[in-house]
């Protein structure tokens, strides 16, 4: 297992953690736990975007158009569901 | 100082259809949200219903395949042994996602739920079926980057074949997080 494994590895064991708090943690912050929940999906799925889909390293105008998507439908639900 | 070196991960063309496909999903979560706002009631009733165990369950198989297609992809890419095996392991945590997605549609059917029960579970089977038609086709896409994987010396084509594949179940699992996250979870 080299570098880059080992970091894709981690982000993995990230995403577990993230899945766990949103399914138990979140119900902790009452009113907020929806909105809890669904930053906590939309940072998994900028994580899944950057880190296993290599975005990253991808030109600015692909990553800007990602983020504002993700934090445009994020924002838009929050707002919806609350 | 040197500027990073940017490139485009995949073919340019996978981009065009992840994004469109993005855009629909995108509606797909909001036109659910917009329901939900105005039945507050039978979107919490659906919800209980649901089996929050199988939703985490596919939740990990599908990070789990996702980090065997990263590894898979990396090691493609620098010309290292392993990525068949990797993306074979992906194609077994995939037919484990649709095993437990069959079972879990089958349990509600026995329970008389289907989807003319309420606006929640129309959109719950409409929504997961269409996501379920994408992990099927992810799952041909992997078995056609094992195969274009087992080549030793890869072309380069053929590396951008195996990311562009790689990209595509990327985005199954992105999918997922939203679907699994809207249905199960929100409360």
């Amino acid at each position: 297992m080299d570098a880059a494994e080992k970091h894709l590895t981690l982000w993995w064991l990230g995403l577990t953690v993230l899945t766990l708090i949103s399914l138990e943690g979140a119900s902790a912050l009452g009113r907020w736990s929806s909105a809890a929940v669904l930053v906590i999906a939309f940072l998994k799925v900028r994580i899944v975007v950057r880190q296993f889909m290599d975005v990253r390293t991808a030109p600015l105008p692909l990553r800007l158009v990602l983020d504002i998507w993700g934090a445009a439908i994020c924002g838009a639900l929050i707002f919806l569901i609350i | 100082m040197a500027k990073a070196e940017t490139r485009v991960p995949g073919e340019e063309g996978i981009w065009v259809f992840l994004l469109g496909d993005l855009f629909v999903f995108s509606a797909f979560f909001l036109v659910f949200a917009v329901y939900r706002a105005e039945q507050p009631e039978v979107f919490a009733s659906g919800r209980e219903l649901l089996n929050r165990s199988f939703g985490l369950i596919n939740t990990l198989l599908l990070l789990t395949s996702s980090l065997f297609v990263a590894v898979g992809v990396h090691r493609a890419r620098a010309g290292r042994a392993g990525s068949p095996a990797l993306f074979l392991c992906a194609v077994f945590c995939g037919l484990g996602f649709v095993g437990l997605k069959l079972t879990e549609y089958s349990e509600k059917i026995r329970a008389g739920i289907n989807f003319g029960t309420s606006d929640f579970f129309m959109y719950y089977f409409a929504f997961t079926g269409v996501h379920l038609i994408h992990v099927v086709i992810g799952l041909g896409v992997l078995l056609f980057m094992r195969s274009a994987a087992m080549t030793p010396e890869l072309a380069q084509e053929r590396i951008v074949a195996v990311e562009s594949g790689g990209l595509f179940w990327h985005f199954v699992d992105l999918l997922w997080i939203v679907l699994f996250a809207l249905f199960y979870l929100v409360e």
